[in-house]
This record gives structure tokens, C-alpha cells and sequence, in this order.
């Protein structure tokens, strides 16, 4: 019966085995089979070598102390939680972004026909634009500011990253 | 970095003991359940990564995942596979950092050394060294079957393979690991 993925009894062996039955209380068919079958007692031997070896590592084994794991759980969770409550702010914090950049683009196309204008006639600054577009002034001003400020914001951004 | 013999400070502990309420379990819970459970789950680690310093930050991670779950398993046989399933990912996560960044994937600055007692485990016995010779699958496959006596089942559960391909993988493994080990050492090995 012995195929490429082994006997067919290897499954029910192991499973005997892993439930605790050693080979000699296992039943007289199944013993019978084991003293015949290669391949069976391949794994019977497998399994009392593992058995051996996993004896041997977990009485050697240089546990960490319980106390020690618990407290870094503890450290975890509390990273966790400082995490989570930080979480809306990092959410305000990139939405403000979002509208702030928003806004700015919009001021922009705003603007855009009157600084067009302004380069084109830049004799204009020099004299008039103060008293004849006082708006206007205020909005590239605005402008600028917005720019300024949202440059010192995404690099605070990234200097607390 | 902290020494191994570190205890907690009164009042780190006292607040230890509050943020304890939000973990999975109590603290003495807790201490029952890793005697219980740690040793095998150490070995299983230390076997299948090859490194006892490793195995001993997986283990370390493996019960604080344990701790964050919000409803961790109750009844033991169910938590020792789930104990050795947050493991087995763990590893998997390792050897993809590995292979991706040649860097570890779990933080060890905290973590303190135990190099001077991982010097008598006993990890260089023939079959560790033809283990090693596997690949990691194998020697996960390996391992849960005859180390743990685990079902196809609870294999294909754990490693999150199918379970019909369980049998042919650990056919082929145990006949390559056979042929590694030889006949004559599996004899004197178990004597």
C-alpha cells in the first residue's frame, strides 16, 4: 500500500501517537500492521526521535521570565493605546491639509487671470495697484502667507516623522 | 537595555498591574498559561528557526499578540494551537523581512540578551543539524507532526496550507530528512 505519499495507516498511527498511545497499547491490528508495514515504522521511529529531541530542548529551554513577557505586553498595549488616541488628531491634522491645500489651489485659479495681468503690466506695481486693486493685493498676500505656512507645517510634519 | 535580572520599579508595576486590565487575561492567568504552553512553543521556535536567541524574541512576541487579542481562545487545546499559529506567522513575517530588507522584523532593543544560557541547549544533536538542512516548511511540518502529535488538521491550520496537501509534504519531508539522517544515527540517537 506504500505510495508516494506513504501508507495509508500513517495518518491514523500519528494521530494514536499524538493522543498519547504508545505503539504497544494500540490496537492488534494496528500493531500487527506496524511490525509489517516499512513505511509505519518509519514513522513510529520519526516520532520517538522528535519526541526525544522536544524532551530534551523544553527541559533545556532558557525561558524568558513570565513576569518580563507580561510587562512587555503591558509596554505594548500602552503603545496601543497612545497610538489609537492619537489617531484623530493624525486624521484633523491630514484633513486640515487636504482643505488648507484645497483652498490654496483655489485661490490660485482665482487669481491666476489677475496675476496674468499684473505681469503682463508690471509698470502697474510700481504706482496705481496699491490704491486701484487693494483686494487683490490682500489676496496674493494671503496667498503668500498660506504658502509659507504650509510649507512650515509639512515640514514639522516630516521633522516629527 | 535592560538586564536580565530586572524587576519592575514599584510604581511601574503598580501601573502595570492597571494597564493589565487591558490585555486578554489577568496576570496570574497569564503566568499559568505560559507554563504551560511556553516550553513546547519555545522549542518548536527554536527547532524550526534554528536560532535560540530568535526563538526566544518569537516567543516573547508571539505571548504579547497573545495578550492583545480581545477574546483569546478558552479552552487550552484550541489556545495552544492558536499560540502556535501567532508563532508560525511570526516566523513567516521573519524570513520575509529576511528576504526582503536582510533585517529582522521584531524590535530587540528591549529585549535582553540570554547568550550565555542559550550556550546549553542542546541544539546541535543530529537531528537539529539535518533540520537545519530543511527548509522551513518542512521543518515546520515536521515539527507539529511528530514533535506535537498535531492532526492534518490542526497542521493545515497552523501553517495555513491546505489540508490535502499535508500528507505528500510531510511524506516527502520525513523521507528527506530519513535520508539526511541516516538510519544508524536514528537508532543511536533514540537509544
Amino acid at each position: 500500500m506504500m505510495k508516494h505519499k506513504g501508507c495509508e495507516n500513517e495518518v491514523r498511527i500519528l494521530e494514536a501517537l499524538g493522543q498519547g498511545v504508545a505503539t504497544e497499547a494500540m490496537e492488534e491490528p494496528l500493531r500487527r500492521h506496524i511490525a509489517d508495514c516499512a513505511s509505519c515504522a518509519e514513522v513510529v521511529s520519526v516520532y520517538e526521535l522528535f519526541q526525544y529531541d522536544s524532551e530534551q530542548l523544553c527541559a533545556a529551554a532558557p525561558l524568558p521570565n513570565a513576569g518580563r513577557v507580561w510587562w512587555r505586553a503591558t509596554l505594548a498595549a500602552r503603545r496601543a493605546a497612545a497610538e489609537r488616541a492619537l489617531r484623530p488628531i493624525l486624521i484633523v491634522e491630514k484633513a486640515a491639509l487636504a482643505i488648507g491645500s484645497g483652498v490654496l489651489l483655489a485661490l490660485l485659479v482665482l487669481a491666476a487671470p489677475w496675476l496674468a495681468e499684473q505681469v503682463r503690466h508690471s509698470n502697474a506695481f510700481t504706482g496705481n495697484v496699491v490704491y486701484s486693486f487693494p483686494l487683490s493685493s490682500f489676496i496674493v498676500t494671503s496667498v503668500v502667507v498660506c504658502l509659507l505656512l504650509m510649507a512650515g507645517a509639512l515640514y514639522t510634519m516630516w521633522a516629527e516623522k | 537595555m535592560l538586564t536580565r535580572a530586572m524587576a519592575l520599579a514599584p510604581g511601574e508595576s503598580a501601573r502595570a498591574k492597571a494597564e493589565g486590565k487591558t490585555l486578554a487575561m489577568d496576570e496570574e492567568s497569564f503566568r499559568i498559561v505560559y507554563e504551560r504552553t511556553a516550553r513546547p512553543l519555545w522549542a518548536y521556535l527554536a527547532r524550526v528557526s534554528g536560532d535560540p536567541a530568535l526563538a526566544d524574541d518569537l516567543l516573547q512576541e508571539t505571548y504579547c499578540r497573545f495578550l492583545s487579542l480581545s477574546d483569546p481562545p478558552q479552552e487550552e487545546a484550541h489556545r495552544k494551537n492558536y499560540l502556535f499559529r501567532i508563532a508560525t506567522n511570526l516566523l513567516r513575517d521573519h524570513w520575509r523581512a529576511i528576504q526582503r530588507h536582510g533585517e529582522t522584523a521584531i524590535e530587540t532593543a528591549d529585549i535582553p540578551s540570554q547568550d550565555h544560557e542559550m550556550a546549553n541547549v542542546p541544539l546541535r544533536s543530529d537531528l537539529g543539524r539535518a533540520l537545519a538542512k530543511l527548509k522551513p516548511r518542512e521543518r515546520q511540518l515536521l515539527w507539529l507532526a511528530y514533535a506535537e502529535g498535531a492532526s492534518h488538521r490542526e497542521i493545515a491550520k497552523t501553517s495555513g496550507m491546505k489540508e490535502a496537501s499535508i500528507r505528500p509534504l510531510l511524506f516527502r519531508a520525513r523521507k528527506k530528512l530519513l535520508a539526511l539522517i541516516g538510519g544508524a544515527t536514528l537508532e543511536t540517537e533514540k537509544a
